[in-house]
């Protein structure tokens, strides 16, 4: 069969062929694209719709919230709540009681035991100090009353000047005593 | 040089292909960012209405709450000073019904560490004495001791003069701020 055309026409028609493939190949992309676009645009617009309802639901809502302030106050309620309850539990937890020591020093003396001052004072919340002073008819009565002092449980120090001693009689004393819990 | 018409036709074809691109990448980015950002507010709505939900349920609890929240602010002296005068004015009869004569020497706000930290509560100090009999003294100090506030006897001092008996006290009571 006779070679018709050349060899230059050849490459010239297969590069032609070739341009026209890929113009098609990118028009046929671009109507894909094109409808793409649309969609997109449509889908847009709803989308947009939907935004203004949204932030319009939350405006009313912050709004409402702004208005009524229920979660500002029902927070104030609820921490002065807790303050009160911590103060409360802490206080019935830490409480000294000056009172029952007192009757615990007085119901150990005997008669020969005469007190003019008692004394309480808080250290801290868990400890106490006591003074007792008064007079003791003579030197074996305040011993044997320190000494019974000395036995209660709740007493963690009891400390009496040795000068104290030093009269045989009608001996002015002073003891210090502290309690912890 | 001149350009054939299936190369113009290539040009066009690839503007039109860029320009389709570009709409598709700008279009598609506004789209996610719009559907984020819709994304947001949504959750948003959610955490906040949970959060109104819960604040109705703490409402109610708070409103059933009522009686017990004023019972529990009795053991406290109220707010302002007339809620303070009253007290005194308590701790005075509390003696006279005890047959002693009382008087109060000074009345004041506590300072301390532990309690400026509180926010709602402060402390007031009460200094006095009462005088009398034995029993009647000691009778009040145990019930200054059990007085139904928070309450602390900081001090007290019992002394005897002339038989007649008398006792100094330190007390500190919690008291509402306003």
């Amino acid at each position: 069969m006779a070679n018709l055309i050349t060899e230059k026409q050849k490459k010239v028609l297969k590069e032609e062929y070739n341009i026209r493939l890929i113009s098609v190949a990118l028009l046929i992309a671009s109507l894909f694209g094109i409808f793409v676009v649309i969609y997109t645009s449509l889908y847009y617009v709803s989308i947009l719709r939907n935004d203004i309802l949204v932030s319009e639901q939350l405006r009313n809502f912050i709004e409402l919230e702004n208005k009524e302030n229920t979660g500002k106050k029902n927070s104030q309620i609820v921490f002065r709540l807790s303050e009160q309850v911590k103060i409360v539990e802490f206080y019935e937890n830490n409480k000294l009681t000056a009172s029952s020591d007192f009757n615990k020093i007085i119901s150990n003396k005997d008669s020969s035991i005469r007190i003019n001052r008692l004394s309480f004072n808080q250290i801290s919340k868990e400890q106490g100090q006591f003074l007792v002073s008064g007079i003791a008819k003579n030197r074996e009565s305040l011993v044997f009353f320190i000494e019974k002092i000395k036995s209660v449980k709740d007493f963690k120090s009891i400390e009496s000047p040795i000068s104290d001693f030093a009269k045989n009689s009608d001996i002015a004393f002073t003891i210090n005593i502290k309690t912890g819990i | 040089m001149k350009i054939n018409f299936s190369k113009k036709i290539l040009i066009v074809s690839i503007g039109v292909f860029i320009v389709t691109l570009s709409s598709v990448l700008l279009l598609s980015g506004l789209l996610i960012n719009k559907i984020n950002n819709i994304n947001d507010k949504i959750h948003q709505l959610q955490i906040s209405t949970m959060e109104r939900e819960n604040n109705i349920l703490l409402g109610d609890l708070i409103i059933g709450s009522e009686t017990d929240r004023k019972k529990l602010e009795k053991y406290f002296i109220g707010p302002g000073d007339i809620e303070t005068a009253v007290f005194i004015g308590y701790l005075e009869s509390l003696a006279k019904d005890t047959g002693l004569v009382s008087n109060i020497r000074s009345v004041g706000y506590e300072t301390g560490e532990n309690i400026s930290s509180l926010e709602t509560i402060s402390f007031v100090g009460f200094d006095f004495s009462v005088s009398g009999k034995w029993n009647d003294v000691f009778n009040f100090v145990k019930l200054i001791e059990n007085l139904p506030k928070v309450s602390s006897v900081n001090s007290v001092s019992l002394e005897v003069n002339s038989g007649v008996w008398s006792a100094d006290i330190d007390l500190s009571v919690a008291k509402l701020k306003n």
